[in-house]
């Protein structure tokens, strides 16, 4: 029997392709953010509705992540933004060498802003860095306050925390001082923006947030 | 489930670490898992098993060390291993907290049968 000490990261060669990735975001001066939540938490809604606001002013591209359909991808299409999906044929996440492989079907030079919407997926997407500056996880009022308490690794990560669909909460039990507590309780410097993409209320402070962080990188 | 392709990731690592080194069998690959990582580590090991199937890891063991969550505050240096994934200080409350150990995924030794 022989002992071999091996000391390496089980995801050591998806964070080595994820640098290389966030060397090309750095160098082209463009701001990227990885959107995770649960299915139908309201990622395309979310993109829907900020794009419109930012697009005057930066310019927006978005990677779509999904196990089937373009769907998605054609939702953004239809605002007049440039798209590119990925179909992950069952994969439960993005990872880093997708984007790389997809990578030249957007043009990323030309971009001040990318937005990579996950897989639908609280837990796996958690793990895999995509080069990104910022992970953006949703929460909505239909699926319930303990979500951070429940799935703590991505909320641990997150730099901000989307909570949806505010207008719903008041037929439901959600309340969004738990969410929050529960979100803070796992990472205390969360930015924590409370909103309806259905509404519009809330918004603006989301894009707001979005702008400096898009211009500090174009910067 | 992305315990498939943390599997397929075990067995690339391994099978660098053995390139050009003559063995008989790999007996054991010992990992270190913390519980913000997500792995569920029953599924790490059926899809180990899948994953290894015709590969010189067939019939590999999985030895996992599933780490506590330990917690340092870097207000009054308390160290502390929380019950639930609270992160903050149980003696000072604050919320300044570094994580020692948890966010592990790591691949710590490979055995062999030479």
């Amino acid at each position: 029997m022989e002992n071999i000490p091996v000391q390496q990261k089980i995801l050591s060669r998806n964070d080595e392709i994820a640098a290389s990735l966030r060397q090309v975001f750095d160098r082209q001066g463009v701001y990227v953010i990885n959107l995770i939540s649960s299915p139908g938490s309201g990622k395309t809604s979310l993109l829907e509705r900020i794009l419109p606001v930012l697009g005057p002013r930066f310019r927006c591209g978005v990677i779509e992540g999904d196990v089937q359909t373009e769907n998605d991808a054609r939702r953004i299409a239809r605002l007049g933004f440039p798209v590119h999906q990925i179909i992950t044929c069952g994969a439960c996440h993005l990872d880093a060498q997708m984007i790389s492989d997809h990578l030249d079907r957007l043009p990323v030079s030309d971009l001040d802003f990318l937005c990579i919407e996950n897989v639908g997926n609280l837990v796996c997407p958690s793990s895999y860095w995509l080069g990104e500056d910022a992970k953006i996880v949703i929460l909505s009022a239909a699926e319930g306050d303990d979500k951070p308490v429940k799935y703590p690794a991505v909320f641990r990560r997150a730099a901000a925390m989307v909570v949806n669909k505010t207008d719903l909460a008041q037929w439901s039990d959600f309340s969004q001082e738990t969410a929050i507590a529960n979100a803070r309780g796992i990472n205390p410097g969360i930015e924590v923006f409370p909103l309806s993409c259905r509404t519009g209320e809330g918004l603006l402070l989301f894009t707001d947030w979005l702008s400096g962080r898009i211009s500090a990188k174009k910067a | 489930m992305h315990e498939i392709s943390l599997a397929e990731d075990i067995r690339r690592i391994a099978e660098g670490v053995l390139a050009g080194r003559p063995f008989k069998r790999v007996v054991r690959v010992r990992l270190k898992i913390g519980p913000l990582s997500g792995v569920n580590v029953d599924s790490l090991r059926f899809a180990m098993g899948i994953v290894a199937e015709g590969t010189p890891l067939d019939g590999v063991e999985l030895d996992v060390d599933c780490l506590p969550l330990q917690l340092s505050c870097q207000e009054c240096a308390t160290v502390f291993e929380p019950k639930e994934f609270e992160f903050t200080c149980p003696a000072c409350g604050s919320t300044r907290i570094k994580v020692i150990s948890g966010d592990e995924m790591d691949v710590e030794n490979i055995e062999i049968e030479e």
